[in-house]
C-alpha cells in the first residue's frame, strides 16, 4: 500500500462577477456570456473606464454567518466569507462529526487598500487653514475619525481568520500574500499541510478586490487598463493580436480540501482531486523584465509532482489577463514546457469574463477545472479575433466545447514575479 | 504513518539581520546580550502628536552604501531594503555561491514579509482634493492619482516584493512564497520553507521576514486598537517591559532577518558552517476572536505541543525559550499559561526571554530575527535578558532572566510566534550533532 495520502476537493463556493455560487459562474462562462458590467460600489465619475468585473446581488448581511463582524471586513473578506458559507453548506461539513484541531484554513489575499471612502472622515478633521492635509492635525484630531478597529479590516490574514473563527478551524492558518499567484498557492501550500498528514481538512482559496479607486489608479499608472475600453464587455482579450490591457475585478473561492479516507468515511461529495502543485519565481516583475524561464519551471515541475506526462493534460486553464505582454509570456512558457503538443491541448481563460481578479486568480482557475471535468466542457475564451504572433495555442473561442476531461493544468503567474502550477484530475478511486 | 520517517534534515547555514539594535547578526546580538535598548522618539517621520511618540527604528540606515548583491532597484520600500541588505548578509556568511554550488530551480524564496508603507502625504492629500462633504470623487481620484503617485514606489508596496527581490538578485527560480500571517508570519515562513526542503523540492531555501510598520498609518493602526505602549514617551528605553507588572502595550520596531535553510547532506558536502539544525515545527490557530487570543492559550498550547511531537522531544529537552513577549497585558499571561500547559513542570526550570523588551516588535519580521538570536543563544551559551522587568507581575511567575544576560547551557531551544487574528507558530532549533 502507497504511503502517499491523496487529496480530494469536498465542496466549493464561489462569489464572481454576476455569478453567486459555482453552478451560476458555470452556465455564464460556459454561455460565453461576460460578468463585466457597471461599476457600482464607488462613484466612477469622469474617468474614461466605468466598468470591471464586480460581483452584483452580493449582499453581505445575507451571506456573513456574523453580522456584527460585518463593520470590520474590507470588501475582500466580506467576499470571502461568502464563499466560505457556499463551500461549507456544499462540503455538508457542518453535519459530520469532525476533529477541529484536524481542520486549517489557507487563503491567498491580496494587498488590501485601505478606503479611500473611509479615510476621509480622518482627512476631514485634518486640513489646516490654508486648507493643506497637516499630519499634525491628523495625528491630533483626524484619526479620531476611524473606527478602532480600523487595522484589522485590511490585514491579509484576516481572510482566514474570520473563517477559521467562523468554522472553529484550530489547525494551521495560513495566509500567502505573492499576487495573482496568491490563491493557487494557497491551495498548493494545504495540499502540502494534508499530504504531510498536519491536517485532514483544509478551506483553502482566496479573495481579491480590485475595483477601489487606488487600484484602479495604480493600474492606470502602470498602464495596464485596456486602451480602447469600449465595448466594455468586450475588450479584454486574452491572448488576441489586439489584446490591448484589462479590466479589474473581484471574487472569492473557497474550497474544502480533504484527505480521501476522511472524505469517504463522512460520505462527502468528492468533485476532484489535486495531484500536483509547484511554485517558482520570475526573478523580476515581469512588467519590468522579459522572461518565461521560470513560468515553464512551474509547469514542469507541476506535472513531475502529479508523475504525469504533457500528453495527458486535456485542458490549461490559463492566466491569460488579456496584456500582451504577459500572454505572450505564457504562451511562450506552454510552448517550452508542452513541446510539439502545445498547439494541440486546450487552452481556455475566463479573465475576459471576471476582469483582472489579483490573488483570487487560482481559486477560479481551480473551480474552472473542477466544473470543466463535471460537465466535459471546456468554456471558451472570449472575445477572441486573431491569433497573437508567435501564440500557436489551440484556445478554445467562440463557443463551448465537448471534450473529455481527466486531467488539467491551472496556471498562475503573477505581475510581480511570483508563479503557482496546480494539476486537477478527475476523481477515480 | 508517521511524517517524521524519510524526510530530509534541515539546517540552517546562513544568517543576516538588521534590527534597531545594528545593521548586522553580531551588533544585534551584542546588544541584546548588553540589554541596550533600541528605542527612541520616532524621527522618520513627524510623529510628534500621535499618542505613541516611540519606536525601535532602525538607525542611519544608507541602502546604496551598504548594498551590493545587486544593481540596487529604485522606489524598494524600508522594508524590502533591510530585507536585501539582510539576504546579503545571509547569502555571504553560508558561503554558497548561488551561481555555481546550486541549481536555480533548487533554491528558493519563502518569505513572512509584511506590505510597504503608503505614500502618506499625497494619498490623504489626494483624498482631501476629491472629495466634497459628502462623497468622494472616484474618477477624479483615478485621474489624479496619475500626479501624486510614483508607479514604482506603488508597485514596490506589496507585499511580495521582497520575495521577489530576493530571487531577482540570487538569480534563482524555486519555490517562490509570502506568508502574511500579522507576527508569526517569518517563523510561518522559516516553517513551511522547511516542509519544502523536508519534502525534497529544494536544496537551499532563503527565508525570514522583513516589516517596518513605523509610518503614520501603521502607528495610526496600532494606536487606535490601543496595542501600543503610550506611558513612557519621555523614557522610550523603559516602555517595553514583557512579563512585567506595568506592561501597557508594545513597541513598534522594524527590520528584517533572514536564514540560509539548507538540506543536512547538500551543506556536510560543501563543509558548511551549521548554526543549528530545524527539528520542530508547529503551527495552529485559536480560531477565537480577532482581537483577543484565547484566554485559555488554547492554540499556543498545540502549536508547542506539535512542534514537541515533530522534533520527537520531550518538555525536559527544551533548554531555552525564546518568547513572542509583546508587553500587552494580554499576550504575555496567556503565554505564560501555554508555556506552562505544553511544558508542564519544566516550565519553571528554563529560562525565558522576550528580544522585544529591547529591540521593540518586529512584527512580520519578529520571528526569524528572534530565531537568529535563538542561533546566537546556542553559540555562545548565553541568555539574553528581558529588560526593564521592575516588579514580578503574579500572573506571570516564570523565570524571564530579567534584567541581566545570563551563563546557560543551550543545546536545544523553542522560539514562540503568535499572530493577530490567532496564529500561533512554534519553532524548535538544536546544536547540530551526526
Amino acid at each position: 500500500m502507497s504511503e502517499k495520502r491523496r487529496i480530494v476537493i469536498t465542496g466549493q463556493g464561489q462569489l464572481a462577477p454576476k455569478a453567486i455560487g459555482v453552478e451560476a459562474y458555470w452556465d455564464l462562462i460556459s454561455k460565453g456570456e461576460s460578468g463585466i458590467s457597471p461599476i457600482s460600489t464607488y462613484h466612477m465619475g469622469n474617468f474614461r473606464l466605468t466598468h470591471g468585473g464586480e460581483v452584483t446581488d452580493f449582499e453581505p448581511r445575507k451571506m456573513v454567518p456574523n453580522r456584527k463582524s460585518l463593520k470590520v471586513m474590507a470588501r475582500d473578506i466580506q467576499l470571502v466569507v461568502g464563499a466560505a458559507k457556499l463551500c461549507m453548506d456544499d462540503s455538508k461539513l457542518l453535519e459530520a462529526e469532525i476533529d477541529s484541531t484536524r481542520l486549517g484554513v489557507s487563503m491567498g489575499a491580496g494587498y488590501i487598500n485601505t478606503s479611500v471612502q473611509e479615510m476621509r472622515f480622518a482627512v476631514k478633521g485634518s486640513i489646516d487653514e490654508q486648507g493643506k492635509f497637516d499630519i499634525k492635525k491628523y495625528a491630533a484630531e483626524g484619526m479620531k475619525g476611524l473606527t478602532p478597529l480600523w487595522l484589522l479590516k485590511y490585514l491579509p490574514n484576516m481572510l482566514a481568520c474570520h473563517i477559521s473563527i467562523q468554522y472553529d478551524a484550530q489547525g494551521p492558518s495560513n495566509s500567502l500574500t505573492t499576487g495573482d499567484a496568491a490563491s493557487s498557492q494557497a491551495i498548493g501550500e494545504a495540499y502540502r499541510i494534508l499530504e504531510r498528514g498536519d491536517a485532514d481538512m483544509m478551506l483553502v482559496g482566496g479573495a481579491d478586490s480590485k475595483l477601489d479607486p487606488l487600484s484602479w489608479s495604480r493600474f492606470e499608472m502602470m498602464g495596464l487598463l485596456t486602451k480602447n475600453g469600449c465595448p466594455p464587455q468586450e475588450c479584454i482579450r486574452p491572448f488576441d493580436a489586439n489584446s490591448d490591457g484589462f479590466l479589474p475585478g473581484e471574487a472569492a473561492t473557497v474550497l474544502m480540501l480533504e484527505e480521501l479516507e476522511h472524505a469517504q468515511k463522512r460520505g462527502a461529495p468528492i468533485y476532484g482531486e489535486v495531484v500536483g502543485f509547484a511554485a517558482s519565481a520570475n526573478g523580476s516583475p515581469i512588467i519590468k523584465k522579459i522572461d518565461s524561464r521560470a513560468q515553464a519551471v512551474a509547469i514542469k515541475a507541476a506535472l513531475n509532482d502529479a508523475s504525469i506526462s504533457p500528453e495527458e493534460i486535456d485542458l490549461i486553464v490559463a492566466h491569460g489577463i488579456g496584456v500582451a505582454e504577459t500572454d505572450r509570456l505564457e504562451a511562450e512558457a506552454i510552448q517550452s514546457s508542452f513541446g510539439e503538443k502545445a498547439s494541440q491541448v486546450p487552452v481556455t481563460s475566463f479573465k475576459a469574463s471576471t476582469g483582472f481578479i489579483g490573488a483570487a486568480s487560482g481559486g477560479v482557475g481551480v473551480v474552472t477545472a473542477l466544473q470543466s471535468i463535471k460537465n466535459q466542457m471546456i468554456p471558451p475564451t472570449l472575445n477572441h479575433e486573431s491569433k497573437k504572433p508567435k501564440c500557436d495555442l489551440n484556445l478554445i473561442t467562440g463557443q463551448a466545447k465537448r471534450a473529455e476531461i481527466k486531467t488539467c493544468l491551472v496556471n498562475s503567474f503573477g505581475l510581480t514575479g511570483q508563479n503557482a502550477c496546480l494539476v486537477i484530475q478527475k476523481f477515480e478511486a | 504513518m508517521d511524517k517524521r520517517k524519510n524526510r530530509k534534515r534541515v539546517v540552517i547555514t546562513g544568517i543576516g539581520a538588521v534590527t534597531p539594535l545594528g545593521h548586522d547578526v553580531e551588533s544585534t546580538w551584542q546588544g541584546l546580550k548588553d540589554g541596550r535598548s533600541g528605542v527612541g522618539r520616532i524621527s522618520i517621520f513627524d510623529g510628534s502628536e500621535f499618542p505613541t511618540k516611540i519606536g525601535g527604528e532602525v538607525k542611519g540606515w544608507d541602502f546604496k552604501k551598504m548594498y551590493t548583491l545587486a544593481e540596487p532597484v529604485r522606489g524598494m520600500g524600508r522594508n524590502t531594503q533591510f530585507a536585501m541588505v539582510a539576504t546579503q548578509q545571509a547569502v555571504a556568511d553560508s558561503g554558497i555561491d548561488f551561481q555555481k554550488d546550486v541549481a536555480p530551480e533548487r533554491c528558493g524564496v519563502y518569505m513572512g514579509s509584511g506590505e510597504g508603507a503608503v505614500q502618506f502625504d499625497s494619498f490623504m492629500s489626494l483624498i482631501h482634493e476629491t472629495s466634497d462633504e459628502t462623497t468622494l470623487d472616484g474618477g477624479h481620484f483615478i485621474q489624479k492619482g496619475l500626479d501624486f503617485f510614483d508607479p514604482i514606489t506603488e508597485l514596490e508596496q506589496e507585499p511580495n516584493m521582497a520575495s521577489m527581490h530576493i530571487a531577482d538578485a540570487l538569480q534563482i527560480m524555486g519555490p517562490n512564497q509570502n506568508c502574511l500571517t500579522a507576527c508569526a508570519a517569518s517563523s510561518q515562513a522559516i516553517g513551511e520553507a522547511a516542509e519544502i526542503i523536508r519534502r525534497g523540492d529544494a536544496e537551499v531555501m532563503v527565508s525570514g521576514g522583513a516589516h517596518s510598520m513605523l509610518h503614520p498609518l501603521g502607528v495610526t493602526g496600532f494606536n487606535l486598537l490601543t496595542a501600543l505602549s503610550t506611558s513612557h514617551a519621555d523614557d522610550p528605553t523603559r516602555a517595553s517591559r514583557p512579563f512585567e507588572r506595568d506592561r501597557d502595550g508594545f513597541v513598534l520596531g522594524e527590520g528584517a532577518g533572514i536564514l540560509i535553510l539548507e538540506e543536512l547532506e547538500h551543506a556536510k558536502k560543501r563543509g558548511a558552517k551549521i548554526y543549528g539544525e530545524l527539528i520542530g515545527y508547529g503551527s495552529t490557530a485559536d480560531a477565537y476572536r480577532i482581537t483577543d487570543s484565547h484566554p485559555e492559550g488554547r492554540g499556543a498550547i498545540a502549536a508547542v505541543k506539535l512542534a514537541l511531537h515533530d522534533a520527537a522531544i520531550e518538555p525536559s529537552q527544551i533548554d531555552y525559550i525564546n518568547a513572542h513577549g509583546t508587553s500587552t497585558q494580554v499576550n504575555d499571561s496567556v503565554e505564560t499559561i501555554a508555556i506552562k500547559e505544553s511544558l508542564k513542570e519544566h516550565a519553571y526550570k528554563i529560562p525565558i526571554s522576550s528580544n522585544k523588551s529591547i529591540m521593540g516588535h518586529l512584527i512580520a519580521a519578529a520571528g526569524a530575527v528572534e530565531l537568529i538570536t535563538t542561533l546566537m543563544t546556542m553559540r555562545d551559551q548565553v541568555v539574553p535578558p528581558t529588560i526593564n522587568y521592575d516588579n514580578p507581575d503574579p500572573e506571570c511567575d516564570l523565570d524571564y532572566v530579567p534584567n541581566k544576560a545570563r551563563s546557560h547551557k543551550v543545546d536545544t531551544a523553542l522560539s514562540n510566534s503568535f499572530g493577530f487574528g490567532g496564529q500561533n507558530i512554534s519553532l524548535i532549533v538544536k546544536k547540530y550533532s551526526e
